[in-house]
C-alpha cells in the first residue's frame, strides 16, 4: 500500500472508531456533569479525546474516566469537587477481576460507578475483538508479559544498576548487543544461551510454551503461561509473542500487548494487565492510540 | 509484500548498498531516487532523513548511523551494527587555539541534543549554533568556539587547522525497523539480516 493510500485508511479507519465510540458504552451511565479529561492517552485534554467524549457522551454532561486513575490525576481533578461530586465509570472499558475497593478514590471524594456495556458482559473478547473488527484492521497482536522480564532479571542475575540497559536492548531488538552484553559481563553459557533464544523468539504461543516448559527454569514461568493461555484464547484475533518486548507503561504488571495493522506505523492499540492505584485490584484495559491512527508520531 | 528499505544518499549509501545488495539485486543508481525489483524496493534519501522515513512508516527498514539515531532519540528497532560507517563524534577547536574556561563556550553543531547532553554533562554552559554543513569553517571566522562533528579520518580538521579536544561517542551504521513494519516483514527482514550477515563473514 502506498503512503497517500495508507492515510486515506487511516482517515477511514478513524471514521469507523468513533462510530465504535458512539455505539459501544457509557450510555447507561447516569451523567453527574462533564469534565474534560483524556480518558486514553495523556493528563491534559486533547481534541482527540475531547471530540471521542463527545461522540461517547452526545449531551456532553459526563466524561468518564479509566479506573486507572494514579493519585496525581486524581489530585489534579480535585478542584472540580466544588461543582459537585465527581462520578467515575470503572468498568465500562476495562475488565477488572473484583468490583470490591477502589476505596482510595473516595479519600478524594470520587465516587465509582458501574456501566455496563449495552452489549452486554465485559470481557476482553467483545471489547479488544469489537474495535479490531470494527475498524476493520489487518491486525497483528503481538504480545508478552512483565514477568518474563523479571524472571530473565533473576535467572541472569541481572543487578538494579544493569536493568535499565537490559531492557533497552531487548526493546531496541538489538540482539548483536545483547550477546556481546551478556558476554560483556560473564554470564553463565547456559542462562546466556536461554536469554537469547527467549528474546528472539517470535512466534505463536504454543512454540513460546513449548519453549518455556522445556527449560530448566520452567516453574518460574508458569503464571506466565497460563496468563498467555488465558489471554489466546480470549481473542478471536492471531497472537504473536514476542520474547523481547518487554516496553509499554512499567505499570503494567503482567500480560502486556500492542495491536499493529499495516497501514499505521506505530502501535494502534496497547494494553495490559496492571494494578490499580494503592489497591489490590488487577484489570486488564487497552487504549485506541487515536495519535497514532491519525498518522502522528508520539 | 515487498520490503521497503530507506539508504542513505552518498558514501554510507554505497557502502550499505553493497552489504544488502551486491551482488545479485540490481544495479546501484542512487540518481534514481527509487528503485524496485520483484522483492525489494529501495528509497534514496538524505542520511538524516532515512529515520523520519523509517518512523513514518514509508519504509520498513533503514541504514543510519548511531550518531543520527540518538540525536534524534528515535524510537526505532535497532536491530543490528553494521560494520562500517565507523566514526566519532567529538568536539574540535582551533589548534593555535588555547583552551581558556569560558563562561559560556559558543559551540557549532549538527548535531544540537548531543552536544547539549555531552556539555551538560561536563557542567560546561553553551550556546549552540545549529549548522548543516561545513561547521569545520565556524571557528575559522570566529563563529564559534569549539565545533561538535562527526570525524573519520581527521583530515578535514587537520586541513582547517583545528584538533580533536575530547570524544563524546563512537558511532557507526546501524540496521534500524520500524515497529510495526517490522510485525508484518518479520521473516523477511531476519532472512535478510541472516543471509548478509553470513555473507560478509564470507567475504571478510
Amino acid at each position: 500500500m502506498r503512503w497517500f493510500e495508507q492515510q486515506l485508511d487511516r482517515s477511514k479507519k478513524i471514521k469507523k472508531l468513533l462510530t465504535i465510540a458512539d455505539e459501544f458504552a457509557y450510555t447507561l451511565i447516569d451523567p453527574p456533569y462533564f469534565i474534560n479529561y483524556d480518558a486514553f492517552r495523556a493528563e491534559q485534554p486533547t481534541m482527540d479525546s475531547l471530540r471521542w467524549i463527545k461522540l461517547a457522551d452526545p449531551k456532553g454532561q459526563v466524561n468518564v474516566l479509566r479506573p486507572d486513575l494514579t493519585t496525581s490525576v486524581m489530585q489534579k481533578l480535585k478542584w472540580r469537587k466544588s461543582d459537585g461530586p465527581l462520578k467515575v465509570c470503572y468498568n465500562a472499558s476495562t475488565f477488572t477481576q473484583s468490583f470490591q475497593g477502589f476505596n482510595d478514590a473516595k479519600e478524594f471524594g470520587y465516587e465509582y460507578f458501574n456501566a455496563p456495556l449495552k452489549s452486554g458482559e465485559t470481557t476482553l473478547r467483545n471489547t479488544l475483538d469489537r474495535v479490531i473488527d470494527g475498524l476493520s484492521l489487518d491486525a497483528v497482536i503481538e504480545c508478552s508479559h512483565r514477568g518474563l522480564l523479571t524472571v530473565l532479571t533473576d535467572i541472569a542475575d541481572i543487578s538494579e544498576d544493569e536493568q535499565p540497559v537490559f531492557r533497552d536492548l531487548l526493546n531496541q531488538k538489538a540482539w548483536g548487543d545483547l550477546t556481546q552484553w551478556l558476554t560483556g559481563r560473564k554470564t553463565k553459557a547456559p542462562v546466556q544461551s536461554f536469554i537469547e533464544t527467549v528474546s528472539n523468539y517470535q512466534g505463536d504461543l504454543s512454540g513460546f510454551t513449548d519453549l518455556l516448559n522445556a527449560s530448566e527454569y520452567a516453574p518460574m514461568f508458569k503464571s506466565i503461561i497460563e496468563e498467555l493461555l488465558a489471554f489466546d484464547s480470549q481473542t478471536s484475533n492471531a497472537v504473536v509473542i514476542d520474547g523481547s518486548m518487554v516496553d509499554g507503561w512499567m505499570y503494567y504488571v503482567g500480560l502486556t500487548f500492542n495491536v499493529y495493522d499495516a497501514s499505521v506505523p506505530e502501535a494502534i492499540i496497547r494494553g495490559g494487565r496492571y494494578q490499580v492505584s494503592n489497591s489490590d485490584i488487577e484489570a486488564i484495559g487497552f487504549s485506541v492510540q487515536l495519535d497514532a491512527l491519525k498518522g502522528g508520531q508520539s | 509484500m515487498k520490503l521497503t528499505v530507506a539508504l542513505p544518499k552518498g558514501r554510507l549509501g554505497q557502502t550499505a548498498w553493497e552489504y544488502l545488495f551486491s551482488p545479485w539485486a540490481f544495479p546501484f543508481d542512487e540518481r534514481k531516487l527509487s528503485v524496485e525489483n520483484e522483492s525489494v524496493r529501495v528509497l534514496w534519501v538524505k542520511p538524516i532523513d532515512v529515520i523520519a522515513y523509517v518512523k513514518m512508516g514509508a519504509a520498513d527498514i533503514g541504514i543510519t548511523g548511531l550518531d543520527s539515531l540518538q540525536e534524534t532519540g528515535s524510537n526505532l528497532y535497532q536491530l543490528q551494527r553494521l560494520p562500517f560507517g565507523h566514526c566519532k563524534l567529538v568536539t574540535a577547536r582551533l589548534k593555535s587555539d588555547t583552551p581558556t574556561p569560558l563562561e559560556k563556550l559558543k559551540v557549532a553543531t549538527k548535531y544540537p541534543n548531543l552536544a547539549n547532553n555531552y556539555y551538560q554533562s561536563i557542567s560546561q554552559a553553551i550556546d549552540i549554533i545549529p549548522l548543516q554543513g561545513s561547521v569545520e569553517l565556524a571557528p575559522v571566522i570566529g563563529l564559534a568556539d569549539v565545533i561538535v562533528d562527526i570525524v573519520e579520518t581527521g583530515s578535514t580538521l587537520k586541513a582547517n587547522g583545528l584538533q580533536v579536544d575530547s570524544e563524546i561517542m563512537e558511532s557507526q551504521a546501524m540496521l534500524v525497523a520500524n515497529h510495526a513494519r517490522y510485525r508484518f516483514h518479520q521473516k523477511a527482514i531476519q532472512a535478510l539480516i541472516k543471509t548478509r550477515s553470513n555473507a560478509y563473514a564470507k567475504t571478510d
